[in-house]
């Protein structure tokens, strides 16, 4: 698969993912660009026999949020994104924002965990495989981290019902 | 007096469907190709280019396998082609001059037809008659036979 037909194929799951990691469709492009410049550069870097390829698009893209999640934190103007990006008015827009905030108060392990698991579908063995841990301690931050939303988000109830 | 009954945390299902509003917008697929590859994301083919530079990938084994079916194909088609009896007709014609004038008919005059075969012809059978080859008899010489019927 060359480099170009990986971008056709997982450029937008890849973005999203980045997206939903830093809050910032900004940060999400560069990152998003970023991630497919080292594929680009070192194709020789991908081993087949180790993964799918989106599997090491996203290792790629992990490891760029994770790094831009240490250096940079969340800025007001994120608030606007999420307004500017909501489609749906009122309640809709209420909850996904609330969602959102949400999200981004968990650890970024966990925030990583739901993200993959919720968002992008990917099973508990791919993302352990992904994040270089066992399985066990996928699900341990994915209950984590729904326990932890279930509290924080009961006060949107109305959203979810 | 304050209320400090804390809200129920959310069911499973209450937390997937509210996770599930949170949208992500789509990527700026042409910006970010052209910032990677230099150029915007090419227009896609027409069919009739895809279908010139449409390729299929054969296993070894297979390919293989069609080549010697091809050449064992190939190789009965020529040895028909040769077992295939090969019939040639041949016209000789042969001028002679004649002189009228002396009206004197030449014995070199004659002109000879002649068949030629290519296989031996076959030797034909007798088909003068159903009798050719029988003779009347002259004298009849009768011999009884004893016995009668005999049982098997």
């Amino acid at each position: 698969m060359t480099a170009e037909e990986a971008f056709r194929e997982h450029h937008e799951a890849v973005y999203r993912f980045l997206y939903r990691m830093t809050r910032s469709p900004e940060t999400a492009a560069d990152l998003t660009q970023e991630c497919f410049m080292v594929l680009l550069q070192q194709p020789d870097r991908f081993d087949p026999a180790r993964g799918a390829m989106k599997t090491y698009l996203f290792a790629i893209a992990r490891n760029l949020a994770l790094h831009h999640l240490r250096r940079e934190r969340p800025s007001e103007e994120l608030f606007d994104d999420d307004e500017r990006w909501a489609q749906d008015s009122g309640r809709h827009l209420a909850s996904s924002i609330a969602v959102a905030d949400a999200i981004a108060t968990l650890s970024p392990l966990q925030r990583e965990a739901l993200i993959l698991f919720q968002y992008e579908g990917m099973t508990l063995d791919e993302i352990a495989r992904l994040t270089g841990v066992d399985v066990g301690a996928v699900k341990s931050r994915l209950y984590r981290a729904r326990e932890t939303l279930k509290t924080i988000l009961s006060p949107v109830r109305g959203g979810a019902q | 007096m304050m209320d400090e009954r804390e809200p129920n945390p959310l069911s499973d299902e209450q937390l997937d469907e509210l996770l599930q509003s949170w949208r992500a917008p789509a990527a700026p697929s042409a910006e970010l190709h052209r910032a990677i590859f230099g150029a915007p994301a090419p227009a896609p083919e027409p069919w009739w280019r895809r279908l010139w530079s449409w390729q299929l990938r054969l296993p070894a084994p297979a390919f293989a396998m069609l080549l010697l079916m091809m050449i064992f194909m190939g190789w009965r088609w020529s040895a028909a082609e040769r077992r295939a009896p090969q019939v040639v007709i041949e016209h000789n014609t042969e001028v002679r001059t004649v002189e009228v004038a002396s009206n004197n008919p030449s014995a070199e005059a004659s002109v000879k037809p002649a068949v030629c075969r290519r296989r031996p012809a076959q030797p034909r059978a007798d088909n003068s008659g159903a009798f050719g080859g029988m003779r009347p008899e002259s004298e009849l010489k009768a011999r009884v036979i004893q016995g009668g019927y005999e049982q098997n």
